[in-house]
């Protein structure tokens, strides 16, 4: 049975061989699901942005791909019926995350404005308890710990559904479970929270 | 300790329900721990989704012809040496590297004793701050990280490798431009220099009185080097 993407991965072939008519009917095929690509991760993570801003992270995910003789692109391997585009989107993603990550939400020249002092809330004096941010940091360090304690798959539902508000269904679709299966999972993961929570303050 | 990170193909597995049940348990446990991939398995679910959700923009035909333009421009890229897949040296590097990977699996502490910190956790979330050499003559093993959140500050621990290296007196001295900055013995084996900031040292270890060995040591901007530039202390 031939692979299901035998003439994506032809073409990548011939990119990483260095056809520049590939490489040219690679950029063209993908581009637009790049750019999108990159205006919804940017939207999803509430960073406002210019036109150029995309067309920056645009340009540096093909780089990505195509530099040194196309490293990255020759990593695909279409495993499991793992699309191209799949693929392509994923990489656009930890390419974009990263350098949000690396350089910040200012990196984005929209975002690069200036706040006033004064707005920020953690300085503000009413929020900025020395006592309140203490309990609250020993809380977040007994939770993580008691964490640690659940299974791998009500561990992941924790992390997605309680500290990213993701809602349930939402986070069921992501670990590939009924929405009841979803609700078990999440009652048992609670339970077993308390408890651990239990046992440690005693 | 947080296992290294799935490539982009084993995540887009996963977010697409594609991935081999076996390799499932792995790739969970690893996301419970990982926020970097937790992100990015949630960003592409709902990418999937996007289409529906929101409108986007298409790609101006302006950006997709510049990046045509660029590559075209580029020097077509060469060829890289073919090196045949195995050579004796290949095979052997593999081989130790395989064993290092299961005695690491079965004897996660070994190699360090009770007290000593979790290096081997270090070395998987500060891969590029932390350095581990041998000297052979001495049996010692000598590691430097990068203090933590620091990049400018280091910590050197100094370990001995095997029961011959523990035995007599030893002492293992940090030295700078020909002046000593710390001495220390080793003590059940071990020693911990610590807050020790960025520069170029050579580091002596001496056995009853007696230079043993020498190696170099550049530590600079969070990168850990090794040089071995003849410094002329002549027991060496």
């Amino acid at each position: 049975m031939s692979h299901p993407y035998a003439k994506e991965k032809e073409l990548i072939e011939r990119c990483v061989k260095g056809d520049k008519t590939a490489l040219e009917e690679f950029v063209r095929t993908y581009s637009d699901l790049v750019y999108r690509s990159i205006q919804h991760i940017l939207v999803l993570r509430r960073i406002r942005y210019t036109r150029q801003d995309i067309e920056d992270y645009h340009n540096t995910v093909f780089l990505h791909l195509l530099e040194s003789g196309c490293r990255k692109l020759s990593q695909y391997e279409g495993r499991n019926g793992c699309s191209p585009g799949t693929w392509i989107r994923t990489v656009t993603i930890r390419v974009v995350l990263n350098h949000i990550r690396k350089n910040g939400p200012d990196s984005i020249r929209f975002a690069s404005r200036k706040v006033p002092v004064e707005e920020i809330r953690e300085l503000s004096a009413d929020t900025a308890d020395a006592q309140a941010l203490l309990d609250a940091k020993n809380l977040k360090n007994a939770y993580e710990n008691a964490l640690v304690r659940l299974s791998g798959q009500e561990r992941l539902l924790m992390r997605i559904h309680m500290e990213r508000d993701v809602e349930l269904s939402e986070t069921a679709q992501i670990l590939g479970i009924t929405i009841q299966n979803a609700y078990t999972v999440k009652h048992r993961a609670l339970k077993k929270l308390k408890s651990i929570l239990k046992e440690t303050a005693t | 300790m947080r296992n290294k990170c799935p490539d982009e193909e084993r995540l887009a597995e996963y977010a697409t329900g594609r991935l081999p049940k076996e390799l499932l348990p792995d790739v969970e446990a690893h996301l419970g721990e990982c926020d970097s991939c937790l992100d990015e398995v949630i960003f592409l679910k709902n990418l999937s989704r996007a289409p529906q959700k929101t409108s986007t923009l298409s790609v101006p035909a302006h950006v997709t012809d510049g990046m045509v333009m660029q590559i075209s421009k580029a020097p077509a890229p060469c060829p890289s040496p073919v090196s045949p897949a195995f050579t004796p040296e290949k095979t052997l590097i593999r081989i130790k590297g395989f064993l290092r990977r299961i005695r690491n699996r079965l004897f996660p502490d070994a190699f360090f004793k009770e007290g000593l910190y979790a290096l081997r956790g270090s070395r998987q979330n500060h891969r590029d701050h932390l350095g581990v050499f041998h000297m052979k003559k001495s049996g010692i093993r000598i590691q430097a990280q990068t203090a933590p959140d620091t990049d400018n500050v280091f910590v050197i621990r100094i370990c001995a490798e095997n029961p011959a290296a523990e035995e007599g007196n030893n002492r293992i001295s940090l030295v700078k431009e020909g002046r000593e900055m710390a001495s220390l013995p080793l003590v059940n084996g071990y020693a911990v220099f610590e807050d020790i900031p960025e520069g170029e040292y050579d580091i002596l270890v001496s056995k009853d009185n007696l230079l043993l060995e020498t190696t170099g040591l550049l530590l600079m901007n969070g990168r850990i080097g090794r040089t071995d530039q003849e410094k002329g202390y002549g027991g060496a």
